[in-house]
């Protein structure tokens, strides 16, 4: 478990290589961690509802859940350069022949919704992590069937997650970078999500398209405390994103998001 | 270098103190004869010092982090300091080396020499500054072009000029429009929701 303190914030494209010279001058970070990240946005199966008792407070909830691997992108483009047409694609992750009996590290993510409290200086909010490593293994069906010829069975992964209970709903790719400041992690990065009105790419892989179509970047700034007990910690940082929000007001408006966007309790 | 010089005196403090404690225990060994520790309101007393010491000590180290965090000292623990001893010497001498001393007494015998009335230079850079002052006052100063630069501009080739600047402004923001589309940026509350639950709205 950590306890994830955090600053948000957006700039549009064109201020990009700006922002990119500055951290690099802030943080000494001539070039910076890459950060491709694959995510599967998960739902409960089953609803859940306990009886409920008068008097009595339902602590009992159900999550959304996010798996989030690595994406190693085949054409690798460059942020700098604004993203215009469908140039970006992905490599079909699940129910290729390539992706079989490969090992990926998956991270499955519960998140509780940000502490609620006036005078903030930064959102606070519990993540639940637990990484596993698993190895996909898609099988073709018996291709004896002419219809059903090509047809594959479900990856070995989303069979895992419905067994355990889950339903992937969506997905997104994050593509971007991070600084380290300290003890304070930046990553600037685009969200991609398919592009479904696309449908004269190659087969063997999945068109992508911007999440926010403005084509600006989401910044995060965050420090991550081992405990959320730990107070001296925990002012620490918040005091450190305080500084680091002061120092770059004039490039970035770093901000608190708002608790209640964050929430990821499946509402029934 | 204030910092440095305060936490110096500190830390000198707290040796003090401790040396004092540990002759304290020393001498009451040595010729007492009897293995007699001080009293227990002796200890009592010096440890009460150490703290109120250390606790300054801290709290300069606090009030000063800043700097003494982006302050690098010289020589390194790595430097082999008893093999390169002269060396290390030589680099941290405050004092300039007797040559040096030469060179900056003959400096200060050749000035003499010139003969330069340095009040009369003092002199002379206050009446300048006085002096543009005074000019000032006849100018009046509206924008930020010369009245050759706005006649410039009336012209052809000025009118040009500026049309052509307007038609560069205009381009630039015509391949804006196109990187963003000419839509408004996603607020992170929405890509934050949307990374929670999977939907936007």
């Amino acid at each position: 478990m950590v306890h994830q303190l955090s600053l948000v914030s957006t700039i549009p494209h064109s201020s990009y290589v700006q922002t990119i010279s500055t951290l690099q001058a802030l943080t000494g970070l001539t070039s910076p961690q890459p950060v491709s990240t694959y995510t599967l946005i998960c739902k409960p199966i089953n609803k859940f509802k306990p009886k409920f008792v008068p008097g009595k407070v339902n602590q009992i909830e159900q999550y959304f859940m996010k798996c989030i691997t690595t994406w190693d992108d085949l054409d690798s483009f460059d942020l700098a350069t604004p993203y215009l047409s469908d140039r970006v694609s992905t490599s079909i992750l699940f129910n290729s022949d390539s992706a079989a009996n490969t090992k990926k590290i998956w991270t499955l993510q519960i998140s509780d919704i940000p502490i609620a409290g006036k005078n903030q200086t930064c959102s606070a909010q519990n993540i639940f992590e637990s990484t596993l490593v698993h190895t996909h293994t898609a099988s073709r069906k018996d291709a004896g069937d002419e219809k059903d010829s090509g047809d594959l069975d479900k990856d070995s992964f989303l069979q895992f997650l419905e067994d355990l209970g889950y339903n992937s709903i969506n997905q997104f790719w994050i593509k971007g970078v991070r600084f380290f400041h300290g003890d304070i992690v930046i990553e600037i990065f685009k969200v991609f999500v398919r592009d479904d009105a696309n449908k004269d790419s190659p087969s063997d892989s999945i068109p992508l398209k911007l999440l926010d179509e403005s084509n600006g970047f989401q910044i995060k700034a965050f420090i991550n405390v081992p405990k959320s007990t730990d107070i001296d910690l925990i002012t620490q940082g918040s005091a450190e994103l305080a500084k680091l929000q002061d120092f770059l007001k004039n490039l970035i408006q770093l901000e608190i998001p708002d608790r209640i966007f964050m929430d990821s309790r499946v509402q029934n | 270098m204030d910092s440095l010089e305060a936490t110096r005196n500190r830390l000198n403090q707290v040796h003090i103190s401790l040396r004092k404690l540990s002759d304290q225990i020393n001498y009451n060994i040595r010729f007492t004869g009897k293995t007699r520790l001080p009293t227990y309101g002796q200890f009592q007393s010096q440890f009460h010092v150490l703290i109120t010491q250390l606790h300054s000590i801290t709290s300069i180290l606090e009030n000063n982090q800043d700097i003494l965090d982006h302050t690098n000292a010289y020589p390194l623990p790595l430097f082999p300091t008893s093999q390169h001893e002269g060396l290390a010497t030589t680099l941290l001498r405050k004092k300039p080396l007797p040559e040096v001393e030469k060179w900056i007494d003959e400096a200060i015998e050749h000035s003499k020499s010139l003969n330069i009335n340095s009040q009369a230079d003092d002199e002379f850079s206050q009446w300048c500054s006085a002096k543009i002052q005074e000019i000032k006052e006849d100018f009046q100063f509206y924008g930020f072009l010369s009245t050759e630069e706005l006649e410039y501009l009336e012209t052809e080739e000025g009118k040009k000029e500026a049309s052509a600047k307007k038609e560069a402004e205009r381009q630039r923001e015509d391949v804006e429009m196109g990187v963003t589309t000419g839509k408004k940026a996603l607020h992170p509350n929405q890509v934050l929701k949307f990374m929670c639950q999977g939907k936007i709205e």
